[in-house]
């Protein structure tokens, strides 16, 4: 094993090894696969003594979520981890997380949506959680996904809107890697103290989750929407930061794009994007899927041929990436694949470069 | 400068202040004055959707005085348990009483949050205002709605009358997850109610309050509003509605009932008016039966 | 009430303040009417008001007490609950007239 590296991992023990250095003081747990791994690797650590937090073994999903709100409320850092039926189960809680402003950091092991049910991991769930105002980062190695869990709390306090940080099910969660780690000081010394904007103080009694009529509801919200606007630029300084402190970037934050020289590009969210690398032909990672990176793609790709690989579909309409590209790439074509986690080969992507059709679906129909 | 610190037993201070928009007359109401000050300064309340919450919490305003979190309709109990591990995780658990509020609903809705946290022991007074049924969205029946009531979505009709299900057995449920105190309560026994909400912070885990309140235009009394504390009398002294405790499983009853006829309850109800002879003596003598029973719980507890 | 349009996060900071919302306008023709010389200051009235509108007073005129019992009738909504349970018939129903 190379020197530099510290040890080789699975992708869910470094999240759950990265939680342990933020050391959030609850952690909010129910199994689902692919992201078991996850929880079970912190009760672990828990239970050896090694992180000092109150676990929350939840009855279901939507209770997991909602011992998030409480605990944040209350004042301190928390993690939980879901997929799939568990994260769509949940979904009515994500609004309330994110409309309340509350800064919750949640990792996802991507997982088809039921039905027909199948455990393996594409990117519905997380696409059909796309309008919950969570920002929504996706990790493309195991290195990426010890980092963005890091990087998360960070984004998500200076923001004040929640993080999904996004591995695909198996192909990442499951995936050893050789990784560096960080120590617990310098984790500590990049976030700082938890300081939360409001908080449940007997001294300085406040309604949390008021009541909001059609005279305040749309100033709510709008002020909602431009958080997320402001997270595209703390998304990007917290990238920057991480580079200084620790040597180790992603792109600019939001995207990050390798193999520049080539006039076809793929965009790709998560594990697609690192097997793509090996093709000859430029790769768009896309890190950041919330808040959408419009003006770093069009840059990017002006003039090239562009194809999107999406693993999830709108059904009625198109693949959720490529529908957003499109905004700035009118000429961007189409593929799906990996649905339900069928492979994503290197064959099938030249395939996909290759071709010349507008909208595809790489699969045997 | 305060005149007097307390009256008629209970705290002068209110923490749930005047100004929200509850009906005239409404029982809940009552009932979140008299746990406020149970609860006191230092206490955290975690409350469910429903009339209390959006009758008293419209931004920019808000008629509570202690820190209060209105999170989903179902999930009270989970926001409760989340509240409860960061305060343990801080060291300051011990500092601040922790109380959820919800109705009826989130009993049938949150029966499984409400099992999940009372299992994990995590230590909360849950309280459930009754109405029985879901006042917020215009009456409609609830799991706790009793057998014969009118409501929006049991109307009375041609051929069906009145909700044809009997209330759900939530104090048996509650009491089968054997947690450490659990009590019946009603606003016509404030003092018995303040005293319960108080004794139910001394324990070390969960505890379920389960609160009668009357409601106006639900009970279809909204003729004459000034009879709320009237009826929530007259249920206990019918032994309808049986106020107990169960402490550690030994049953304990609170208020031992005169048995008026129960129709002298029923009669002051437009929620009832179809109920025909055969019907009010049925439930004459199933009420016999259940006080009964619970006065043989009670001395096997001796 | 002023909306602070810069500051829209959706937390109310001000604990209680929905007492500046007058709900004793909803009162329609009816108010309860407390007869000081009858009030023996059982508090029964006080507990059961749903709007919390009996407020302590200290008592300044009637020397057998420390204190009185006021109505706050911006608040009241005129339930009448406080006449039907008062056991001294101190709190007599009064017809208004519409403001």
């Amino acid at each position: 094993m190379n020197k530099e590296f510290n040890r080789i991992a699975e992708a869910s023990a470094a999240v759950a090894e990265a939680v342990k250095l933020v050391s959030p003081k609850v952690i909010s747990i129910y199994p689902i696969t692919p992201q078991t791994h996850i929880v079970e690797k912190l009760a672990g650590l828990v239970n050896n003594g090694e992180l000092k937090a109150e676990v929350i073994l939840a009855e279901s999903e939507h209770s997991m979520v909602s011992a998030l709100i409480g605990a944040s409320l209350a004042g301190v850092r928390c993690f939980s981890s879901t997929a799939s039926q568990g994260l769509a189960y949940a979904n009515e809680v994500l609004h309330l997380i994110s409309g309340m402003r509350l800064p919750c950091v949640m990792a996802i092991g991507t997982r088809a949506l039921s039905a027909p049910i199948n455990i393996w991991g594409d990117h519905s769930d997380v696409m059909n959680s796309r309008d919950t105002s969570w920002i929504q980062l996706h990790c493309r190695n195991v290195q990426s996904a010890f980092d963005t869990i890091i990087q998360a709390y960070k984004i998500a306090e200076k923001v004040s809107l929640p993080v999904m940080v996004i591995l695909d099910g198996f192909t990442l969660t499951h995936t050893f890697e050789p990784i560096k780690l960080l120590t617990k000081s310098q984790v500590k010394g990049f976030l700082g103290k938890f300081k939360p904007k409001h908080n449940l103080n007997v001294n300085k009694p406040m309604t949390f989750g008021p009541v909001a009529f059609p005279e305040d509801f749309m100033e709510i919200k709008h002020q909602q929407a431009k958080l997320m606007d402001k997270a595209s630029y703390v998304i990007k300084d917290v990238n920057n930061a991480f580079k200084n402190k620790f040597n180790r970037r992603y792109g600019n934050g939001l995207i990050e794009v390798f193999n520049p020289d080539y006039n076809k590009v793929i965009i790709a969210s998560g594990t697609t994007a690192e097997t793509a690398r090996n093709l000859k032909c430029t790769v768009i990672h896309l890190r950041s899927f919330r808040p959408f990176p419009f003006k770093e793609l069009k840059q990017v790709c002006e003039g090239r041929e562009v194809v999107v690989i999406d693993r999830s579909y709108s059904y009625g309409s198109g693949g959720p990436m490529a529908l957003e590209v499109r905004n700035v790439i009118p000429e961007a074509r189409s593929a799906i694949m990996g649905l339900g986690g069928r492979d994503v080969s290197l064959s099938d992507l030249e395939k996909v470069i290759n071709s010349n059709k507008k909208d595809m679906w790489v699969d045997n129909l | 400068m305060k005149v007097i610190n307390e009256l008629r037993g209970l705290p002068v201070d209110e923490y749930f202040v005047s100004g929200h928009t509850a009906c005239s007359g409404c029982g809940p109401a009552i009932a979140m004055r008299l746990l406020t000050k149970a609860a006191g300064k230092n206490s955290i309340i975690v409350c469910a959707t429903g009339c209390m919450e959006v009758a008293s919490s419209k931004y920019p305003t808000t008629s509570w005085r202690t820190p209060w979190v209105h999170a989903a309709f179902q999930n009270t109990a989970a926001v409760a348990s989340g509240i409860h591990a960061a305060l343990k995780a801080k060291g300051s658990r011990n500092k601040v009483n922790l109380v959820v509020i919800s109705g009826d609903g989130s009993v049938d809705i949150g029966l499984a949050a409400i099992s999940g946290a009372l299992e994990r022991g995590d230590k909360f007074t849950y309280i459930c205002y009754d109405n029985e049924q879901y006042a917020n969205t215009g009456m409609q029946r609830s799991g706790l709605t009793p057998l014969h009531a009118w409501t929006t979505t049991t109307p009375i009709g041609k051929v069906i009358k009145g909700n044809q299900r009997t209330k759900k057995p939530i104090d048996d449920i509650i009491a089968a997850h054997k947690i450490p105190y659990i009590a019946t309560a009603t606003i016509g026994f404030p003092n018995d109610l303040f005293n319960k909400i108080k004794k139910s912070f001394t324990f070390n885990g969960p505890s379920f309050i389960h609160v009668l309140t009357p409601c106006i235009l639900g009970w279809k009394y909204e003729t004459d509003p000034s009879i709320t504390i009237k009826i929530s009398k007259l249920a206990v002294e019918t032994g309808v509605w049986l106020l107990y405790e169960i402490e550690n499983g030994k049953f304990n009853l609170n208020v031992k009932p005169v048995m008026k006829p129960v129709d002298e309850y029923f009669k002051l109800q437009g929620r009832f008016k179809h109920l025909s002879k055969k019907e009010i003596e049925d439930i004459q003598d199933k009420v016999k039966t259940s006080y009964d029973n619970l006065i043989k719980l009670t001395s096997e507890s001796k | 009430m002023s909306r602070i349009f810069w500051e829209l996060d959706p937390v109310v900071k001000k604990a209680g303040n929905s007492v500046d919302n007058n709900t004793g306008n909803w009162r329609s023709g009816r108010k309860p009417v407390l007869i000081q010389d009858k009030c023996v200051r059982c508090g029964i009235c006080w507990t059961f008001c749903p709007d919390g509108c009996f407020k302590v007073k200290p008592e300044k005129e009637m020397k057998r007490y420390k204190f009185r019992l006021v109505i706050d009738y911006n608040h009241c909504k005129g339930c009448l609950i406080c006449a039907r349970e008062c056991p001294f018939n101190a709190i007599k129903i009064v017809e208004e007239r519409e403001k």
